[in-house]
């Protein structure tokens, strides 16, 4: 097994390796950092601003750079929930909690090595458990059919509107709308076209890249307008690596010593899971932390190892939910969604058959991750003064800069006017999502999954003459869709049981 | 806001589910399960679920408007004219995209948001506004080789 890692590794290096995907590797680290710095800008956006710029690239490089992007985002949002207590990214909000206390206290400085040797450590720990998992999940999944295949994309969804969402409801509505989205165009099966409306520029369907540009760039956008951030005006900060209260002290790494295990591996097993990722991750890692500390006083009042476990769990998390997207084909968050959705863009189709029909691509991409957490650790610590300087920006003057990428990379794809419109309207679509609690990444999940939902379900029917008992034939399929209808019916039932026992417990106190 | 947003999506839905049931058919001719049955079972819970949010959204309104609440009692002043004003500017900027072509419709948009968003700063935002407009123009245009539209002027 070992053996077999090096091998794939090897190989891996002797792709990635190359002058072109080293360059890319960086532009997208230092592209996915500085994404992470601007408060509600995360990384699904910045991939999907930067897919129509990857156009007349190798399909290995492009992806290597967009991963980078993802990856490089967690970096770089922790930088501003450390110095200004406004996480730039939703996976970096446990890192305020003892981040921005830490900053007060005079020690901005260790606070920010400490959380791009944490960041780092949780995201080499996450490639390294990738190369051991990839191949056994992908030949277990070989052994997938389609009714499996329409779980675990049920089960991907709902995990995503019931876990990550704050309103049941709307999450699933959002999927729903994702799904509606993916009916338009002709029906592969039958050869006829859905809701086209007549129109010649609809029959291939809409294309998922100016909603994803819409949604999360446009819509994000339009949400920090209309929270007043463009009339703020930043406070210039300065950070000189040269001082010496810049470095953190032994102490605080012999703290944290189990700290980096423990994060690291809470972070990864979240990332597998689809819907879980790198937010639930990173509160996962600081509560196990606060949890098992002797002593937990100083947890949310500046403690080091209240920093380091969300940022290795969130770093480790992003390396673990590429497991589903590689071995399976089923992204577990927004933003593997978007990268999903530029994988099928090169025609790459991700799933136990590409690890044996590209293996130079996934091994590839995953030693580019190894190479991206050095540069990202380098870039993290001496770069710090250059990545704080973008936070005296003001974000009047982002604005333009991201509305100008978004039009013309929407219009770019095709060179079509009807494509801009569409991602104006998925912009206010996303805005309406953002302001009243829906899920923008549900809906992109179930758009790029919309058509291979469809087919796999009409599939298990067709098999089994339209019985729903075919979810219960196959052992796999058994466990997976009773685990579905806990995940339905376990709240409602608990909730149930509750109010039943302290209806109990009142009338014995009575 | 959110009641009509709801009654929004509502309607979309309801639209989706009607011209699905009657521009495709559930089955084949073979009996099987045929290209509207997907999107029927999709639209039927668009419709069930976004009627129970509307319901829910105006109940919730009734219930603010009668406890007599006021919504910025938190100090809070969404900036509503603002993203109207970017809608409008980023609307404009999509027409006059193949009217003028990528370059000056690029200027156009930036000169036009910057005038109310960074107000008074005339110099800086005609700098800005060439700068970033000839910046994005050269990333596309010359490096990547995407293809902007022309427009009229040829630019």
């Amino acid at each position: 097994m070992i053996a077999d890692i090096f091998s794939n590794l090897a190989l891996g290096f002797s792709v990635a390796v190359s002058p072109a995907n080293i360059l890319f590797l960086l532009i997208g680290s230092v592209v996915g950092m500085i994404v992470g710095l601007f408060p509600g800008f995360g990384p699904a956006a910045g991939i999907a601003i930067l897919i129509p710029m990857t156009f007349g690239m190798d399909p290995t490089s492009a992806i290597i750079m967009l991963a980078g992007i993802y990856y490089g985002a967690m970096y770089g949002g922790t930088i501003t929930s450390i110095l200004i207590n406004t996480p730039g990214e939703s996976a970096t909000v446990a890192s305020t909690l003892d981040g921005y206390p830490l900053a007060k206290q005079g020690r901005a400085g260790p606070a920010l090595v400490m959380q791009a040797v944490a960041s780092f450590v949780g995201g080499t720990t996450g490639v390294i458990l990738i190369c051991g998992l990839i191949p056994y999940l992908a030949s277990f999944a070989a052994s997938f059919g389609p009714t499996e295949y329409f779980l675990i994309i049920v089960f991907g969804l709902l995990l995503l509107t019931t876990v990550m969402g704050e309103n049941k409801i709307n999450g699933i509505v959002s999927a729903l709308i994702g799904f509606a989205i993916a009916m338009v165009g002709v029906d592969i099966i039958s050869g006829m076209q859905r809701f086209t409306f007549g129109s010649p520029e609809l029959i291939g369907g809409i294309y998922f890249v100016p909603i994803a540009i819409g949604l999360f760039g446009m819509g994000e956008l339009m949400y920090c307008i209309y929270q007043g951030q463009h009339r703020l005006d930043p406070e210039p900060m300065r950070i000189g690596f040269r001082s010496k209260n810049f470095w953190p002290t032994k102490k605080d790494f012999t703290d944290s010593k189990y700290t980096f295990v423990r994060g690291s591996i809470i972070g990864f097993v979240a990332g597998l899971l689809p819907g879980s990722g790198g937010t639930i991750g990173s509160i996962m890692g600081y509560s196990v932390e606060k949890k098992v500390a002797k002593d937990d006083s100083k947890f949310g009042k500046g403690d080091m190892r209240g920093l380091v476990a969300p940022e290795c769990a969130n770093n480790a998390a992003s390396s673990g939910s590429m497991v589903p997207l590689l071995s399976l084909g089923i992204p577990g968050s927004g933003s593997t969604a978007v990268l999903l959705g530029a994988f099928m863009m090169w025609g790459l189709r991700p799933g136990p058959m590409m690890i044996v029909e590209e293996p130079e691509f996934i091994w590839g991409l995953i030693a580019s991750m190894y190479l991206g957490n050095m540069a990202l650790i380098l870039m993290s610590i001496i770069a710090i003064p250059f990545f704080v300087k973008f936070l005296d920006v003001p974000y009047r003057f982002v604005v333009p800069i991201i509305v100008m990428l978004c039009v013309v990379g929407s219009y770019t794809l095709h060179g079509s006017i009807i494509e801009t419109w569409i991602f104006l309207i998925a912009g206010l679509l996303g805005f309406g999502m953002k302001l009243y609690g829906y899920s923008p990444a549900a809906l992109v999940l179930a758009l790029v999954l919309g058509s291979m939902a469809e087919n796999t379900l009409l599939q298990s029917l067709i098999m089994s003459d339209g019985s729903l008992l075919i979810f219960f034939q196959r052992p796999l399929s058994a466990i997976m869709t009773s685990v579905l209808i806990l995940l339905i019916v376990g709240p409602y039932i608990g909730r149930k049981i509750r109010r039943r026992v302290s209806a109990t417990t009142e009338t014995r106190n009575a | 806001m959110k009641p009509w947003f709801s009654l929004s999506l509502l309607v979309l839905s309801v639209f989706y589910f009607t011209y699905g049931i009657y521009s495709l058919d559930l089955l084949t001719f073979t009996g099987r399960l045929g290209p509207g049955f997907f999107p029927f079972v999709v639209g039927i819970s668009l419709v069930v679920l976004t009627s129970y949010n509307t319901i829910l959204a105006f109940k919730e309104k009734k219930t603010v408007l009668a406890s007599g609440v006021d919504d910025n009692e938190s100090g809070f002043i969404p900036c509503s004219f603002d993203v109207l004003y970017l809608v409008l500017t980023v609307g404009l900027f999509i027409l006059l995209l193949n009217v003028l072509g990528g370059l000056l419709a690029m200027l156009l948009f930036n000169l036009s948001l910057l005038a109310v968003f960074n107000k008074g700063a005339h110099l800086k935002n005609i700098s800005f506004s060439i700068g970033i407009s000839l910046a994005v123009y050269g990333l596309f245009e010359i490096w990547l080789k995407a293809g902007l539209p022309e427009g009229i002027l040829g630019l």
